[in-house]
């Protein structure tokens, strides 16, 4: 491989795997919410918009 | 009325889901067919510049808009549309968005299934006998001979493997959003990324496996996925039209169900960073993972010429072969087709929502009724696939007009809605609404102006290329029709195009007076919400 092509592999898999690794870094050190994404109970269809 | 509303348990549940309905056998298969077919270097550029002006603006245009829908009370892209524009005729817009899904799972089930039909004909060392006829033995596997060719029940055949997938598919769509497709993602994304991992150790390792053949190296395999080939080929409309395709459908954008997923979201929930970190995971598997696994180990084994080819023949004919002339054959092989059963079934799963979602909240089918109903039509449908297999006319016919020109269709009405309908302010301050990190203000003008031109543009390109046979010239054009219109226009059409072709028609009017009936329903609802106002 041509010292051109380990410059575009390294660029294209180190970018994406830093990006992913950056990204997974936010999410794990994000303040925690203030509710539960889980929300699985009755609702009034009416009353969806005040959710 | 009251009902069991679904929604996420957590959210690496969410940004697995939408990693897991974007991963599939394209990031494995059609991405390093690609990228070593344009050279490395000049694909690279196309596809990451693509990826920023058309993949990550839709993406984000989309978790907002999914989101906004379900905090109004609607999951299916006809209700979303509705609700974000107030007017009636709307709902028509979001059509495609609960078609698009349900047509291309009639056949994607079909792959799945030689998928893991692969995966235990390997197991059990059929792949790795000497000798073996691996283009015969596919051949005879998914019926290319003659249509119904593929119609058959045994263990060693695609019929019984088909009816397993399709039975699991439902059985975890009707186990719902969380408890299904949560579930199978939260294990089966990080178990793809190991069993990748793993295969990709071995390819890495392999060094040069035939002394007899020593300019067949690593080396030289990895050269020919990444050196860069002629920069003037970014000159070439082409590459960007590849390249600005595949960054579209590698991130399941345009199709209904990043939209159906973000709108189980609450309308505080992040989606700026869960978007891009679904995108990114996506990113990782495709180029770090997909881009160092097929095209090298096709080229170790047998040179340049195997590793470019359609991604059917790369899949399930050369890398078969690869993977016979590897110590432990059977056992990577083995892995590498339930690594893309997984792929796939992630992504299968994604797109029986929109139609669930659909089903519930526009004709209020309960759970069981709407799986009945869309594993009916499914049903049908996938038979139809199965049984025409000659030449894999049927699947070819749905991809194209279904999963590819209608894809590009939705993907364009999205963005056009986003940025110019409900307008980039708006969907500037809803998107940032509860993010957990801010979108880059360069954004905003390329989702005003850049990518609704360039998917336009894409779109005009493509259709007149892949269906008018325009050889994107403009000092010399040439028009020459391709298969896919001859097929269904020309002095000698294929009656099986044509039946499907026929098929697709009835599908859309169908979806079409389902769509208006839910919208009787939710002018119900709409005249009843406004007397309480009142």
């Amino acid at each position: 491989m041509t010292t051109a092509g380990w410059i575009t592999l390294i660029a294209s898999v180190g970018s994406t795997t830093l990006l992913l690794a950056w990204c997974i870094y936010k999410v794990l050190t994000a303040p925690s919410r203030d509710h539960e994404l889980a929300h699985v109970e009755p609702i009034d269809v009416d009353k969806a918009d005040e959710r | 009325m009251s009902y069991v509303k679904e929604a996420w348990s957590s959210r690496l549940g969410v940004i697995l889901a939408v990693a897991g309905s974007a991963v599939g056998l394209g990031n494995f298969l059609r991405f390093p067919g690609l990228a070593a077919k344009y050279g490395g270097g000049p694909f690279m550029v196309a596809y990451f510049v693509s990826l920023l002006l058309v993949g990550l603006p839709i993406c984000w245009a989309e978790w907002t808009m999914g989101r906004e829908g379900g905090a109004r009370g609607f999951h299916s892209s006809p209700g979303i549309f509705r609700a974000l524009l107030g007017k009636r005729w709307t709902q028509y817009l979001g059509l495609l968005g609960v078609l698009i899904p349900v047509g291309i799972y009639l056949y994607y089930v079909v792959i799945e299934a030689w998928c893991l039909g692969y995966a235990y004909e390997a197991a059990r060392g059929t792949l790795t006998q000497p000798g073996f006829d691996y283009a015969g033995f596919f051949a005879k596997y998914t019926g290319i001979a003659a249509d119904g060719g593929a119609f058959r029940f045994s263990p060693d055949s695609a019929g019984f493997w088909l009816a397993i997938v399709f039975g699991l598919n439902f059985y975890f769509i009707y186990r719902g959003l969380s408890k299904g497709i949560e579930k199978v993602c939260l294990y089966g994304m990080p178990l793809l990324i190991v069993i990748a991992l793993i295969i990709l150790a071995r390819v890495l390792t392999l060094g040069t496996p035939d002394p007899a053949h020593p300019e067949l190296n690593i080396d030289a395999a990895l050269g020919r996925m990444w050196n860069p080939g002629d920069w003037s080929a970014l000159r070439d409309p082409q590459l960007w039209l590849a390249a600005a395709g595949q960054i579209f459908f590698t991130l399941s954008v345009g199709f209904g169900v990043i939209i159906n997923y973000a709108s189980y979201l609450r309308r505080r929930d992040d989606v700026v960073l869960s978007g891009l970190t679904a995108t990114a995971a996506n990113e990782f598997c495709e180029v770090g993972l997909g881009g160092l696994i097929t095209v090298p180990a096709a080229y170790l084994f047998f040179g340049a010429a195997a590793s470019v080819g359609s991604v059917f023949g790369l899949a399930f004919n050369v890398l078969p072969a690869v993977f016979a002339h590897m110590p432990f054959g059977a056992f990577f092989a083995t892995l590498f087709f339930f690594l893309l059963f997984i792929a796939a079934i992630t992504s299968s799963l994604s797109i029986l929502q929109p139609g669930i979602a659909f089903l519930e909240e526009g004709l209020s089918l309960s759970r069981k009724a709407s799986v009945s109903l869309l594993g009916f039509v499914t049903g049908v449908g996938t038979l139809i696939v199965w049984w025409f297999s000659k030449d894999l006319k049927a699947i070819d016919t749905i991809d194209f007009w279904i999963g590819t020109v209608a894809i590009y269709v939705q993907g364009t009405i999205m963005i056009i809605v986003f940025s110019w309908v409900l307008g980039v302010e708006q969907g500037w301050k809803q998107a940032h609404e509860g993010a957990e990190i801010r979108i880059p203000a360069i954004f905003k003008p390329i989702l005003r102006y850049v990518t609704p031109t360039l998917l336009l543009l894409i779109l005009f390109a493509f259709v007149l290329s892949s269906a008018f046979g325009w050889n994107l010239s403009f000092s010399a054009p040439v028009f020459a029709p391709s298969s896919y219109v001859t097929d269904l226009f020309g002095d000698t059409p294929n009656p099986v195009a044509r039946f499907v072709a026929l098929f697709i028609v009835m599908l859309i009017l169908f979806t079409a007076l389902l769509v208006q009936l839910a919208g009787k329903k939710w002018d119900v609802r709409e005249e009843k919400k406004a007397v309480s106002v009142s």
